[in-house]
């Protein structure tokens, strides 16, 4: 009875070695992008970006970060205004009005701003990986509306 | 057959004459009594050991070995292509971040 129990307990060790490094193998790469902090690689990997291509991008993103940072003051902005009011009205008034204007208005210029970096960066890009990282952004930036409407068209 | 003399003087001389142990009975009905107070094998033992047994025989455990393999391997390939693809989410997500001030916003929370 021992012999076949060790021949059984070597082909489970085995087998559970070979999940393992199969496991591992296969998810290597994935693996190391995420523990990366550099994250351009994913795109580089994802789009099969040149060297050319890659720093082209990685020179906009860089450019585009200080405006991203502002942007992201402006919303916090305009979201504690538009916060503040609503709990100290009691009626819709002008400042009220204005304050969700503004933050529609922040919205909208986000929005643009981020499809405007999309489609510079798409520009440095092979016109097929182009278009698939177009239809990715569009697919999570875009509002519920318009994505909405994309999809109905399609 | 009762005066077939000759064939009973022929099954004497060929039968040998051997000397059965003055325990002998005694032993045989002891072993008879172990085995019947022996517990009963349950029904999983009683499926397992015939391949068991087959284990002990190298083309069969090979066999057993490549399929392990086999079938290990095919897990964790569908296992990390769950991985790969949750990973991939992950990545674009956080490429959007650096565009989208909406995402980065969420993503530093």
């Amino acid at each position: 009875m021992k012999k076949p129990a060790l021949i059984l307990l070597t082909v489970l060790v085995v087998a559970a070695a070979a999940y393992f490094t199969c496991y591992h193998l296969a998810t290597r790469e994935s693996q190391r992008m995420l523990g990366s902090a550099d994250d351009l690689a994913w795109l580089r990997a994802e789009f099969t970006l040149d060297d050319a291509q890659a720093r082209a991008i990685a020179t906009l993103q860089a450019d585009y970060e200080p405006r991203c940072m502002a942007m992201c003051d402006r919303i916090a902005t305009s979201s504690a205004r538009l916060k503040k009011l609503l709990h100290e009205s009691a009626s819709m008034t002008p400042e009220l009005e204005a304050a969700m204007r503004e933050a529609s208005q922040t919205e909208a210029d986000c929005h643009a701003a981020t499809l405007a970096q999309a489609f510079a960066i798409s520009a440095r890009m092979a016109p097929a990986q182009a278009a698939r990282y177009r239809t990715m952004i569009a697919a999570r930036v875009l509002p519920g509306t318009l994505r909405h409407d994309t999809a109905t068209h399609r | 057959m009762k005066d077939d003399l000759p064939l009973r003087e022929l099954l004497r001389a060929t039968l040998p004459e051997a000397q059965v142990p003055s325990r002998f009975g005694a032993d045989v009905w002891q072993r008879i009594q172990a085995r019947s107070e022996a517990p009963a094998q349950s029904g999983w033992a009683r499926f397992f050991q015939p391949l068991f047994a087959l284990l002990t025989r190298p083309a069969f455990a090979a066999v057993a070995l490549l399929l392990a393999v086999c079938g290990a391997a095919g897990a964790a390939t569908l296992r990390a292509a769950d991985a790969n693809e949750q990973a991939h989410v992950t990545l674009a997500e956080r490429h959007i971040a650096t565009l989208d001030p909406f995402a980065h916003l969420l993503a530093a929370r």
